[in-house]
């Protein structure tokens, strides 16, 4: 435990880190796909006889996209850094120090997509009509090259492959089996949110229905490519996926205190099904479109919105125990450390740095515990709570089910001794309400221990006889 | 506390339990002294673009109050969420850098402070809407416009204590333990910092200086491309602002000397760090006086030498505050401890895009403004 844990109340550091990177994650590749979108358009508008009305329209939409991208899709940007160093600090340190130029060339790419958004903008009236598209096509291409840099990193965490410790091979790391499929995915889906926004921008178009019309067809043709394409990627993208995910996946895992651990499957099918839903309601609104109002638009997007969130959950649950797969489990313990047993076996707080100095079996002692070994991804009354998934513990229950935590399949494994379960039991029994102290605990769970072993002696002798 | 109990503090906690963080098990990725380099140059842009905007939206409110259209508030409402997203982006790799050199002072002192860390991203999307609304919304009342800028000027300002908190908090490792203990969930700030308010001082009185010498520029180039006086007004308030702003800037460095640990500051100057900041006064002095001649004769030139060297300064001053982060931590962590696996490759991929990136543009950038100044010369002629 090299770092404090963030005890954030009732969301905890996992939820915030959540709620940033899923408003983040649409409006970061809508700023993409938007710029295709923009250079697009430009071309089109430069071939029709209503070009300039296609350029009015297109105005209102870059005044919409670039509000909105700086404003929310950046600052949300930075935001999950600032979230994911109060939530997992360990991870975050490793990432930056081995991705740390990686970054530094995405920030170039930052820069340029700014500059170039901006230059289109400002420059509305001035700027020659082939320099407009000539600024759309380079935004997106800078954009789209910022996808290439940060998707390397992101699926790094869910499958390093060769990538260890010890090579730190970026290339490894960067490249890795999830890579492509990971980027064409995410390139396609771009595409279908640009749409989705070309179609609420169209719906201000008023006392011109043809045109709007018009705008809308053009706008819904966008997310054909995702619509068409997607579902096959995604059967590339799950060959890439760890056998343990699978699994987790296809069985669903028994989870703490009896409850079932289905979000991996549950989110999975929010992603599918909310994708379904916005090529539906995209193409009723192709075929209908002077029918579509602002609420039906914004609709769309909320259910993209909503299908983001499906696909960021499963992609943090696939990564389980872990938050980068097989290297460093979700609570900052190292996998390669997990393996020495001495290691495990000391008591906890006597390596944990952020522990203050506490009486042994106390209820503090068990507080701590908690504090430092659980509270990364559980609160005890909000997101992932445990007071209430602890509710039917007893002391030999707790002691049990902590020393084999890790046969869950979703949970690290428990570090430290006997006394530091019985401590950790305690204090999640006190807190409903039962004032067993840990050396209760303890007492009660080596007498039934005792008690165990004493009934199998007797029934091999019986056998014996 | 007074600076001698500071001392008296850190030595107890040498003694007492200091949960410092091991290094990165991956090293650094190039040598320290690179990193360094590459987060002074950083940084210097970002405080650039920070102070920039920050005063721009000083100035703002301020001719908003005095209701004075003097044409410094219409480029101030158009040019700041520019100047917004810009301080923002810059700040992304300055950002990188602390982490990769002082990963485990700052993630530390992050989760320490982790509540109010965590709403410095909230403070960034209102005080950054509230520029676009008020530049988007054409029809808004005078009052509302002024809620609007002082919503806006109230996150700023908030944002930038908060990271005075943090920084400081993680140049003190032996204060961690007592409130990390105290207050696991991090809603607390670094109370007890003998420095935290003179540094706060010397972090924002520098906005004055900046938007002040860019206002300067503005009114001169304004007068210039119209051919009549326009521009005037603007920059004699932004050098009446930016006068007033160094003053402000001495009377924080004075306080916050004042402040600093005796033992720290005799260091200090002992080391380079002296160096650095004769040359960051130096330059801030000529870059004082190309802003007044610029000011005087109207020159372009003058003006935007005074600005070029007033980078330069915050470079040198950027310098000095991690030479004194690096006493401060002296006792805890040294960058010798730390091994380096070298990344030249991806080094290597970074410069050439930086370069390629940066080419292009200067071209468009070059090329757009040419007829933008062009139509802007056309329509005020007309």
């Amino acid at each position: 435990m090299n770092y404090p844990v963030w005890n954030f109340p009732i969301l905890g550091g996992s939820l915030v880190v959540a709620i940033i990177a899923i408003i983040h994650v649409l409006i970061s590749h809508l700023a993409i796909g938007g710029g295709a979108f923009l250079a697009i358009a430009e071309i089109w508008s430069n071939k029709i006889s209503d070009g300039e009305k296609v350029r009015k329209w297109l105005h209102k939409f870059t005044t919409f996209f670039l509000v909105y991208t700086t404003v929310f899709g950046a600052i949300t940007g930075v935001g999950i850094w600032f979230s994911i160093q109060l939530a997992s600090p360990e991870a975050t340190s490793l990432l930056i120090h081995q991705f740390v130029f990686a970054w530094a060339t995405e920030w170039v790419t930052f820069i340029g997509e700014l500059t170039v958004l901006y230059l289109y903008y400002y420059g509305w009236n001035s700027n020659s009509r082939g320099m407009q598209v000539f600024l759309a096509v380079a935004y997106f291409v800078i954009a789209w090259f910022s996808l290439f840099i940060i998707n390397g990193i992101l699926t790094f965490m869910l499958t390093p492959g060769a990538w260890t410790l010890d090579n730190k091979e970026i290339a490894w790391g960067f490249f890795n089996p999830g890579y492509t499929p990971s980027l064409l995915i995410r390139t396609l889906i771009m595409f279908l949110l640009a749409g989705l926004a070309g179609i609420m921008i169209a719906t201000f178009i008023k006392d011109d229905d043809e045109f709007k019309s018009k705008m809308i067809r053009f706008s819904a043709k966008w997310v054909i490519p995702a619509a068409v394409l997607v579902p096959v990627l995604t059967v590339w993208y799950w060959l890439t996926l760890p056998e343990s995910t699978l699994k987790f996946y296809e069985a669903g895992i028994v989870g703490v205190a009896g409850g079932k651990m289905e979000g991996i499957t549950r989110f999975f099918w929010l992603a599918v099904i909310s994708g379904a839903l916005v090529v539906l309601g995209t193409s009723i609104a192709a075929w209908k479109p002077k029918t579509v109002h602002f609420s039906t638009a914004i609709s769309l997007l909320l259910i993209a919105q909503v299908g983001f969130m499906g696909a960021e959950f499963f992609r943090e649950m696939a990564r389980k125990p872990y938050v980068i797969k097989g290297v460093l489990y979700s609570n900052a313990l190292w996998a390669h450390k997990a393996e020495d047993k001495a290691y495990m076996n000391e008591p906890y707080l006597s390596h944990a740095k952020w522990a203050p100095k506490v009486q042994p079996m106390t209820l503090e002692h068990g507080e701590w515990m908690f504090r430092l070994q659980c509270a990364t991804c559980h609160t005890l009354d909000g997101y992932r709570s445990l007071t209430p998934r602890t509710e039917n513990w007893t002391p030999s229950f707790g002691v049990r089910f902590l020393e084999n935590l890790h046969e869950q399949g979703v949970m690290p494994p428990f570090q430290g001794t006997l006394q530091d379960r019985a401590a950790l039991t305690s204090y999640f029994m006190h807190l409903h309400g039962n004032d067993t102290s840990p050396g209760a605990v303890l007492d009660t769970y080596e007498k039934e221990e005792k008690a165990k072993a004493e009934a199998m002696n007797a029934s091999m002798k019986e056998a014996q006889k | 506390m007074n600076p001698s109990h500071l001392i008296a503090a850190l030595i107890a906690q040498t003694q007492a339990q200091v949960p410092l963080p091991s290094p990165d098990p991956l090293g650094y990725p190039v040598p320290a002294i690179l990193l360094q380099i590459l987060s002074y140059f950083t940084l210097g842009l970002h405080f650039i673009a920070v102070n920039f905007t920050l005063g721009g939206l000083i100035y703002l409110v301020w001719t908003k109050i005095r209701k004075v259209d003097n044409g410094a508030s219409e480029f101030l409402s158009s040019s700041l969420p520019l100047g917004f997203s810009y301080l923002v982006t810059l700040g992304i790799p300055p950002l990188l850098f602390v982490q990769v050199m002082y990963g485990q002072m700052f993630y530390s002192s992050s989760v320490i402070i982790g509540a109010f860390w965590i709403l410095v991203v909230p403070l960034l999307i209102l005080a950054y809407g509230m520029l676009y609304l008020n530049k988007l919304k054409k029809d808004t009342r005078p009052n509302t416009r002024l809620v609007i800028l002082g919503i806006s000027l109230l996150a700023m300002l908030t944002i930038g204590f908060i990271y005075v908190n943090n920084l400081t908090l993680s140049m003190t490792p032996g204060m961690w333990m007592e409130k990390y203990t105290a207050n696991p969930a991090g809603s607390q700030l670094n109370h007890g910092e003998p420095t935290l308010f003179a540094r706060y001082a010397l972090f924002m009185s520098p906005a004055l200086v900046v938007a002040g010498a860019a206002l300067v520029l503005v009114g001169i180039l304004r007068s210039k491309w119209r051919g009549d006086d326009a521009g005037v007004p603007i920059h004699e308030l932004g050098m009446k602002g930016h006068l007033i702003g160094r003053v402000a800037t001495l009377a924080a460095a004075g306080a916050l000397i004042s402040t600093l640990p005796k033992e720290f500051l005799d260091t200090l100057m002992a080391g380079p760090g002296k160096l650095f900041l004769i040359f960051g006064v130096g330059l801030a002095a000529l870059s004082t006086a190309m802003v007044v001649v610029a000011a005087q004769k109207k020159g372009t030139v003058f003006g935007i030498i005074g600005i070029v060297l007033m980078v330069l300064e915050v470079i040198m001053f950027i310098a000095v505050r991690d030479f004194l982060r690096q006493i401060y931590l002296a006792e805890f962590f040294k960058f010798e401890d730390v091994p380096v696996h070298e990344q030249w490759g991806m080094v290597g991929i970074f410069v050439a895009s930086m370069v390629a990136g940066l080419a292009l543009l200067i071209v468009l950038t070059v090329k757009v403004s040419k007829s933008a100044i062009a139509r802007y010369k056309e329509s005020h002629a007309a």
